[in-house]
């Protein structure tokens, strides 16, 4: 088996892309526990792009340092100019390193009729860097799968598979959009039954993904900062579920950085189109 | 001659096939000191057993080397066939005795010296 060594150290890139705060576990035991684990990036659920703001200000006497990708991009965008250049400097320049942490929002949309959804997004897009639809119709699937504005289905590994099919996986795929995987029922479960039924769902799940080359994430979704995961964790649980270890590389960290870094070009005040942007 | 070169096939073919052993240095993160290493044993065993059955864990080899209860920090030896098996059980243990819990795996290597040096930098 291949591995990214570095030293033989375990070192990866990790980013968790589905942290929900609750009333017990605050920002802070996420952020220290990610620090512990080698977590560079962490989502947070419900949070808007303005209160991201304030908590970055709260954190700014800490001995780790909070960042945001607003301010990453504005530093950089004078420097760099293909979107390739600013996910590599931004990975040389902040995310290398030991004591910061990148901190970004996101929406996950539960509704269950089109109409809602399309009232929300047109609400909440510019609110959210990240916004992603949890649901159980086929069809509002179906049509969330070509919305620009949404930019990953949820996909719990407690679902029934027969969720997705080959009509879905393939306007995901012509469309360029993510599937979430989110692997917290796996922890959370109490009783063995529910694990083994937890676990053949995920196992078809993935098998229809796989077969159809949907472009996928992992996220873990921890309700307690203990079930945090990290990358190489993430990928030995999804070889664990059938995809292959070395074939989920960039489904940790690389496919969520990206597409983060891709809204907040375009929330930008400077962004006219794709590949555009106003210069002063 | 032909006789000869068959009967060196047939010493290969007997061959045994050397099982390599892979050291994996972790750290227990927990909000609780856990100072006894026959818990966090039967935690790891339990989970094996939960996950691959008793044959996937006779066939992982695990042997508990060392547990530094100041540093929460431990050695563990397993096959290296069933390496991706055991981080997969590390990662599925969230609570040890109801207390919540996180195996954190730091470094893996082939050699029991290199592995320990980089427990003594812990």
């Amino acid at each position: 088996m291949q591995k990214e060594v570095m030293n033989n150290k375990i070192h990866y890139l990790s980013c968790e892309n589905y942290v929900s705060l609750n009333n017990k576990y605050k920002i802070k035991d996420f952020v220290s526990m990610a620090l512990r684990l080698k977590i560079t990036l962490l989502v947070l659920d419900d949070i808007t792009i303005s209160d991201k703001k304030k908590i970055i200000q709260l954190f700014s006497k800490e001995a780790y340092q909070l960042l945001s990708l607003q301010d990453i991009y504005k530093e950089l965008s004078n420097k760099a100019f293909s979107f390739n250049d600013i996910i590599k400097q931004t990975k040389i320049t902040y995310t290398e390193k030991d004591t910061s942490i990148i901190i970004a929002s996101r929406k996950t949309i539960e509704e269950g009729a089109i109409a809602s959804v399309k009232k929300l997004l047109s609400e909440l897009r510019k609110q959210y860097e990240i916004i992603c639809l949890k649901a159980n119709d086929k069809k509002l699937l179906k049509w969330a799968a070509q919305d620009r504005r949404i930019d990953y289905i949820v996909l719990d590994a407690s679902y029934n598979s027969q969720i997705i099919d080959k009509a879905l996986c393939s306007i995901m795929k012509q469309s360029n959009k993510y599937f979430e995987f989110v692997i917290s029922p796996l922890l959370k479960t109490k009783t063995e039954q529910e694990l083994s039924t937890i676990i053949r769902n995920s196992k078809k799940m993935l098998k229809i993904m796989k077969s159809y080359n949907v472009p996928f994430i992992f996220s873990a979704n921890p309700s307690t900062p203990y079930q945090l995961r990290n990358s190489s964790q993430l990928r030995y649980i999804g070889d664990f579920l059938g995809v292959p270890y070395n074939k989920t590389k960039k489904n940790t960290y690389d496919y969520q950085f990206s597409n983060l870094m891709k809204n907040v070009i375009k929330l930008d005040d400077s962004f006219l189109f794709e590949g555009v942007r106003e210069v002063s | 001659m032909i006789h000869s070169s068959l009967r060196v096939l047939g010493r290969f073919h007997e061959m045994t096939v050397i099982e390599r052993d892979r050291y994996v240095v972790f750290k227990v993160i927990s909000p609780t000191i856990i100072d006894n290493i026959s818990i966090l044993k039967n935690t790891i065993w339990e989970k094996y057993k939960q996950l691959f059955g008793l044959k996937g864990t006779t066939e992982a080899g695990l042997y508990f080397e060392f547990f530094n209860a100041n540093t929460q920090s431990g050695l563990i030896r397993c096959n290296s066939q069933s390496l991706s098996s055991f981080m997969v059980v590390l990662a599925f243990i969230t609570s040890i005795n109801e207390h919540e819990i996180s195996f954190n795996p730091l470094y893996i290597s082939g050699v029991i010296k290199k592995a320990k040096e980089y427990l003594d930098t812990l």
